[in-house]
């Protein structure tokens, strides 16, 4: 393959892995797990996949690994109203991400202002972002909806008939899981920050005088309520 | 969240995909459709490119003289290759009527950046020393799969879309069967990416995942179109056959490159089997093309057209692939066989390189100015994760930071 190429596949590569590893450190990672995570993403990208079912299987990277995240995040929500209004996020995405691959048209070309896969991550991190006010309900709005908008796409086909097989983040790094999960966080993060600015303020609680906020500087500077 | 409040969540989730289900399926004459006459209606604001009176839109040049029709919706910055290597882009659409200027040429640098990118690039050394690839015919790989593997053509297959396989996926077996007859190792994905939904191009990303594994030379997304048959016959090689369209996705870093691509291929097609190519069409969206940078979707002759007329027009291509690929110059620069050119592949992907980290840049520095509010706050912030981060190399330069 010519240099260009190479360079240009690389530096795309790089630059998305960047954009990733900072947006997962917005969330309750730090620097050096974001970094761990994205690693594990790429090389389980390349381990062979794990069947479920005759048709159905699933990547280590770019399907376990993020479902995985996705149930830290919830585990690690502070109270039982973050993580209902996470799980509340997850399921009307997957509504309205299942509805859209319904609603917008079949070929990118007819599309309105973007491809498909763009609509169907703003509009998981919107309303994982408006349902949690967080990057973090924000991924799991965007990663998780695509995981379940394939299980229910595999539902349908068996309903109706059809032959195929699926792997569940089976593009690994760059599968639609998760760009559409850093797509969110990052959605949420300049709507939140734009918002926070407009507002004045993180809230009209000032920080450190907030319910549940242990102290100002916690391990993770990242970990708190709004991030 | 009380017990109460979670079940009327998940009645609630339930009766809307429930209703998305009925909604879709629920008149039984048609199995698959994207949505029903009433939801098309309803979505036409959304969505005012699905025309189901029966009209086309004509792309017209500025005298008023059409270039080609076409069920496509067509957007303003669209462009098209015609057949006669004219290159236009759509500045204005109005009612069924595509307004296209014809531009000198086809900018595979994007128009905002290329003046840019073309001085830096002035100054890259093009003499980088590169492995050159043993041109043994074990080394030809050419990879190929359907985004919509159900897509079929109704005189031939007698449905227009086949769930369990349509007619594309034979079009694809001869494609490959041509293809390794030249000496070409194939990988052909039989896989078909059902339902035929908008999803369709998120599966059929993970098959290219695992076609590009395999290190091909170039990978081709075969489709077939739904425009009127008589839009895609024309007289190739003295005979009415069916036509292919080539369509590059706008909306990627590899845009440039496909472009030029599609271009060689064209080049190729109009010496050796002139009218094969139909045109190319630089259309938004991305079409899983920006995994990489020699990644073309066909549309091979139209639902209306025979398959068996299809399967003949793929079998011209593949001698056109196979040329271009292995038998030019330009073939052996995508390949990596010849050292880059400041106009060739490589050229046009250094430009892109140039272009993407100035977006990135840009990106980055937008995004902190929001987050900080304030140029003061912007620098007092970077260098304060500067220290953070470099806190053993105190005097390092705080301009590093260039991710957050």
């Amino acid at each position: 393959m010519p240099v260009g190429m190479i360079l240009l596949i690389g530096v795309g590569i790089l630059i998305y892995l960047g954009f990733a590893q900072r947006a997962l450190d917005r969330m309750r990672l730090t620097d050096k797990q974001a970094l761990l995570f994205i690693g594990a993403v790429l090389i389980g990208g390349f381990i062979p996949d794990i069947p479920l079912t005759e048709n159905v299987s699933i990547n280590i990277g770019g399907g376990i690994l993020p479902i995985l995240l996705i149930g830290y995040l919830l585990y690690r929500a502070d109270t039982v109203k973050e993580k209902g209004r996470a799980v509340a996020a997850l399921l009307i995405a997957t509504v309205a991400v299942y509805g859209a691959t319904k609603i917008v048209p079949v070929e990118p070309t007819y599309s309105v202002f973007m491809d498909p896969m763009y609509i169907f991550a703003s509009l998981a991190g919107i309303i994982g972002y408006l349902a949690g006010r967080s990057r973090r309900s924000a991924f799991i709005a965007g990663a998780g909806s695509m995981v379940l908008t394939d299980i229910i796409s595999r539902v349908e086909v068996a309903l109706i008939g059809g032959r195929g097989t699926l792997v569940i983040g089976g593009a690994g790094a760059f599968d639609a899981i998760i760009i559409a999960g850093i797509l969110a966080v990052f959605l949420a993060e300049v709507v939140g920050e734009t918002r926070e600015r407009i507002q004045g303020g993180t809230s009209q609680v000032p920080r450190g005088h907030r319910k549940l906020e242990k102290t100002p500087r916690d391990k993770n500077p990242h970990d708190k309520e709004g991030e | 969240m009380k017990s109460r409040g979670k079940l009327l969540l998940l009645g609630l989730v339930f009766v809307l995909l429930l209703g998305i289900f009925l909604e879709a399926y629920g008149g039984k004459e048609e199995v698959l459709k994207i949505s029903t006459g009433e939801s098309q209606e309803f979505f036409e604001f959304l969505n005012p490119d699905e025309r189901t009176d029966g009209e086309y839109y004509t792309l017209v040049d500025e005298e008023g003289n059409a270039i080609m029709k076409t069920h496509r919706h067509l957007h303003e910055g669209d462009s098209f290759i015609g057949g006669d290597n004219r290159f236009f882009e759509v500045f204005k659409v109005e009612d069924n009527l595509a307004y296209a200027r014809q531009v000198d040429s086809s900018p595979a640098l994007g128009p905002s950046l290329a003046p840019l990118t073309k001085g830096i690039s002035r100054f890259l050394p093009f003499e980088f020393p590169v492995i050159f690839q043993g041109d043994e015919e074990k080394d030809r790989t050419i990879g190929i799969y359907h985004s919509h593997g159900a897509e079929s053509y109704v005189p031939s297959d007698g449905s227009e879309s086949i769930p369990e396989g349509g007619g594309v996926l034979k079009v694809g077996e001869t494609f490959a069967s041509r293809l390794e007859q030249e000496g070409v190792e194939v990988i052909h994905s039989q896989e078909t990416h059902v339902p035929h939904d908008s999803g369709a191009y998120l599966r059929s990303r993970r098959t290219a995942e695992e076609l590009l594994k395999e290190n091909p030379d170039a990978v081709f997304d075969l489709h077939r179109d739904a425009v009127p048959p008589q839009e895609y016959l024309a007289e190739i090689d003295g005979e009415e056959r069916v036509q292919i369209t080539l369509v590059v996705g706008r909306q990627n870093q590899n845009s440039g490159n496909n472009q030029d691509f599609a271009e060689g291929l064209k080049q190729v097609a109009d010496e050796k089997h002139p009218n094969l190519i139909r045109g190319i069409l630089m259309a938004k969206g991305n079409y899983n093309q920006d995994m990489n940078p020699r990644k073309l979707l066909l549309e091979v002759g139209t639902h209306e057209n025979s398959r068996e007329d299809a399967e003949e027009s793929i079998d011209l291509f593949a001698e056109v692939a196979t040329t271009y690929l292995y038998d030019t110059g330009a073939g052996d620069e995508q390949r990596g066989a010849l050292p880059d050119s400041p106009s060739g592949a490589g050229g046009i992907a250094f430009g892109r390189v140039i272009g993407l980290i100035f977006l990135a840049l840009l990106a980055a520095a937008a995004f902190l100015l929001i987050s900080t509010g304030s140029f003061e706050e912007l620098k007092a912030k970077v260098k304060n994760f500067a220290q953070r981060e470099f806190s053993k190399q105190p005097e390092s330069d705080p301009d590093k930071d260039k991710g957050e």
